[in-house]
């Protein structure tokens, strides 16, 4: 099967990238109703990067980032995080490194730190270093403790970062795991996760 | 919506915000970029989205702000910080710093926030198809705006069907974490089932032809579109001009 950004936008590809959206948004609204401190709101973007690839990962992530920024827009200099994450999760899925559990958590380690690298350039470059969320208490609370700006920013980004893309990881992995073959072969990416048992027989 | 502002070409509203941002961002000081916030107001008012946009912007800019503000000017160490009390000092580098960013931040986010209020993505959508973007694009546009509405609706009847089963939303941090699985699981399943279904609509109704597509839905450029673009241009260049010069 031929992949890349030429191939990977087939028309169930294209079907996925709304779908990726919306379990974003209710991800995130879930985690504010079972009140979390930190935002799970690309559980979607993994999700359709696992099986459609990085492009089309990537895409995900930036129009969720463009829906929410019609109302607040404060979200569309945050759509370089959420598209960096489905770009370097897309190329995890390439690699095949969701085939097994030791795989999945060595992508939410690499995933979460490419998040937290752009997530803090983005904040530092555009606002400054806070952005009015909760996790500017962090930041606060290092720049008491005497930490420069820029170490503060990074530091708090990779807290959060690996807190959420963990609970992100672990959730698309585990819905990942549960898709129906039929539907998982019809994906440029989705071949490795079809279960080898049932193919042979 | 209906109003004269809401009914002119996407485009000619895109330019104008684009100079807007532009000229914010790159203009020194910050007392033009504040006034861009009073300024979009009154185009808001104009076109009748007054309390809609001022309302938007005081939940989620402003806070943003007042944010920016204090820690900047309070928390942050700069060379000339003087203590005032504990942890908190004073310092006029952070008052100047945080004018700088609060003021590109204000006048950025009126413009998008002034332009999604006054425009629909109907238009949008049509004015794209219009310039030739590719309609893979348009497609994954309209089809996100229009499907995030049903499925949180959608997640709502889960959730309602899972708490009448008893599932568990407080308590501990993992009973909460492991919350997430049987409310997003049936979701996405049947979203999947839904996509299928989808694909097969649309194939049968000849999407992937490369034809061009005809719309029942008109929105023409008037005369005041392509002085609006032609002003923006001009206004765009004058700035270059003088900033470079």
């Amino acid at each position: 099967m031929k992949r890349g950004l030429r191939y990977d936008f087939s028309l169930l590809a294209l079907l996925l990238i709304p779908v990726g959206v919306s379990v974003n948004v209710v991800g995130y609204q879930l985690s504010s109703i079972l009140k979390f401190p930190i935002f799970i709101d690309q559980i979607g973007t993994l999700f359709v990067s696992m099986i459609g690839g990085p492009w089309v990962g990537m895409v995900t992530g930036l129009m969720g980032n463009v829906i929410n920024g019609m109302l607040n827009p404060v979200a569309f200099p945050y759509a370089l995080v959420a598209m960096a994450t489905g770009f370097v999760a897309g190329i995890l899925s390439r690699w095949k490194w969701y085939t097994n559990i030791v795989g999945a958590v060595a992508a939410c380690v690499v995933i979460s730190v490419f998040a937290a690298i752009v997530k803090a350039l983005v904040t530092l470059v555009v606002f400054g270093g806070v952005t009015g969320a909760g996790s500017d208490l962090i930041t606060a609370a290092f720049l008491v403790a005497g930490t420069s700006l820029i170490k503060s920013v990074f530091s708090t980004s990779i807290f959060t970062s690996i807190a959420s893309t963990a609970v992100d990881v672990a959730v698309s992995w585990i819905i990942l795991r549960k898709l129906p073959d039929r539907f998982l072969v019809k994906f440029n990416y989705g071949m490795p996760y079809v279960r080898k048992s049932r193919i042979a027989s | 919506m209906n109003s004269a502002i809401g009914r002119l070409y996407p485009s000619s509203k895109f330019c104008f915000v684009l100079l807007a941002i532009i000229v914010s961002i790159f203009t020194p000081g910050h007392w033009l970029q504040y006034a861009m916030f009073p300024f979009f107001l009154f185009l808001s008012f104009c076109s009748g989205t007054g309390m809609k946009f001022f309302k938007a912007f005081i939940s989620s800019i402003a806070m943003i702000v007042v944010v920016i503000f204090l820690v900047q000017v309070f928390i942050v160490r700069y060379p000339d910080s003087q203590p005032i009390w504990g942890f908190i000092y004073l310092s006029q580098n952070g008052l100047e710093k945080s004018l700088g960013i609060t003021s590109k931040i204000v006048a950025s986010a009126s413009a998008i926030m002034w332009y999604f209020q006054v425009t629909t993505p109907k238009d949008m959508v049509y004015a794209m198809e219009r310039a030739n973007w590719p309609k893979k694009a348009t497609f994954v546009v309209m089809s996100t705006i229009q499907m995030v509405p049903q499925v949180m609706n959608q997640a709502k009847t889960i959730m309602d069907a899972q708490k009448s089963r008893g599932i568990e939303t407080e308590g501990g941090v993992w009973i909460r974490l492991k919350t997430f699985v049987p409310m997003l699981g049936p979701l996405i399943f049947s979203l999947i089932q839904q996509t299928e279904e989808h694909a097969l609509a649309l194939q049968s109704r000849a999407f992937l032809s490369s034809a061009k597509k005809t719309s029942l839905y008109r929105l023409d450029k008037h005369a005041i579109d392509w002085g609006i673009q032609v002003l923006c241009l001009i206004l765009f260049i004058a700035f270059l001009v003088w900033r470079i010069f």
